[in-house]
């Protein structure tokens, strides 16, 4: 009887800890808004099942998905729940945005895939020798420690398949971006 | 036996020629056009043959790019939103977005339209990614985004139609 039990047993957790690692991607915050909160599952569930890091299939994600496109209205003052829902709704629908959605949408992911995520509000230098300009990014708490996110600029201003703001550190983040 | 064989042979290279010649439809950029009410918008189509043909806009923004130098506009009419770039002096289109009104694509499809009517127009040759659908030109040269027609689906119909013009990517 022993006999039987314990390759059952054994069986019965190795399938609990597959099935709990299938889903540890999706244990994070919500919304709260149904349908982004749907969108978000079913997005992250077709990025991390092939396995790998979660956060650098997410990034890439982001830099290569999302094309930069300016946004009618004013620019974000203030990212209140309800605006980072609205902007991240809309960057995930379109897969358009500009740096407040890129940044909406990045904090959402991270914050789904159970990481405290905060957009940070400052500005960048836009190419090299270029201008400062006002822009948006994520600072996420991996592992312990502050890291930086920043698709936008790693689509659009960092050589072929170097990316030099994903889990950046404030050091590193320093030479292209200001912040208070 | 070896008739059998090569006549499975046969037939299946007849099978995927004819898969082949149905999605190899090349798309032009006249294909990629939206009509909005009576006005041909196409990937060479400026800022100024907008005014010209629609007038002032019913609200504009512009805003410091965060990727080109200079402003990012946006020229919005009713349901119609033009996207430009700055390029020196000049404001590029970069895309026009619609979400109603009297619009249509050069070959027939507007809102309300499903994926099989999509596909019988412009053929397979698109990706799909989210509620994007999406028919693309080659690129003319490096570090460009190519010109391109997206439909937006909500409950498999088109709910947007817009159109990009090939444009720098930085």
């Amino acid at each position: 009887m022993k006999k039987r039990i314990v390759p059952l047993l054994i069986a019965f957790i190795l399938l609990l800890t597959a099935c709990q690692s299938k889903t540890d991607y999706l244990s994070g915050e919500l919304t709260g808004d149904p349908a982004l909160d749907e969108n978000v599952a079913a997005l992250l569930t077709e990025l991390c099942e092939t396995g790998g890091d979660p956060l650098k299939s997410v990034y890439d994600w982001l830099c290569a998905e999302l094309k930069y496109r300016a946004r009618p209205g004013e620019s974000v003052a203030e990212f209140t729940d309800e605006t980072i829902i609205s902007l991240a709704s809309e960057a995930l629908d379109k897969r358009r945005c500009d740096c407040d959605g890129e940044a909406a949408l990045t904090a959402v992911l991270l914050r789904r895939l159970g990481y405290d995520a905060e957009i940070v509000q400052g500005q960048f230098l836009r190419g090299e020798g270029g201008e400062w300009v006002d822009h948006a990014w994520v600072r996420a708490v991996v592992d312990g420690a502050d890291c930086y996110f920043d698709p936008l600029y790693d689509a659009h201003f960092t050589d072929g398949d170097t990316v030099s703001c994903f889990k950046a550190s404030a050091a590193e983040m320093e030479a292209t971006h200001r912040w208070n | 036996m070896k008739k059998a064989v090569l006549f499975l042979l046969i037939l299946s290279l007849a099978i995927s020629l004819f898969a082949c010649a149905g999605s190899s439809a090349e798309l032009t950029a006249e294909d990629l056009a939206i009509c909005i009410g009576g006005f041909t918008v196409t990937v060479k189509t400026t800022m100024e043959d907008v005014r010209a043909a629609l007038g002032e806009a019913d609200d504009y923004a512009e805003a410091i790019s965060c990727v080109y130098e200079g402003m990012d506009k946006t020229f919005t009419y009713g349901d119609v939103t033009f996207y430009t770039y700055p390029d020196g002096e000049t404001d590029c289109l970069m895309e026009v977005y619609c979400t109603g009104g009297d619009v249509k694509t050069a070959k027939g499809i507007t809102f309300g339209a499903s994926v099989d009517e999509i596909e019988a127009a412009y053929g397979k040759s698109y990706t799909q990614s989210g509620k994007l659908l999406t028919y693309e030109l080659p690129v003319s040269g490096e570090d460009l985004e190519p010109a391109s027609l997206y439909f937006v689906l909500e409950n498999e119909r088109v709910a947007a139609i817009a159109m990009t013009a090939e444009h720098r990517a930085e």
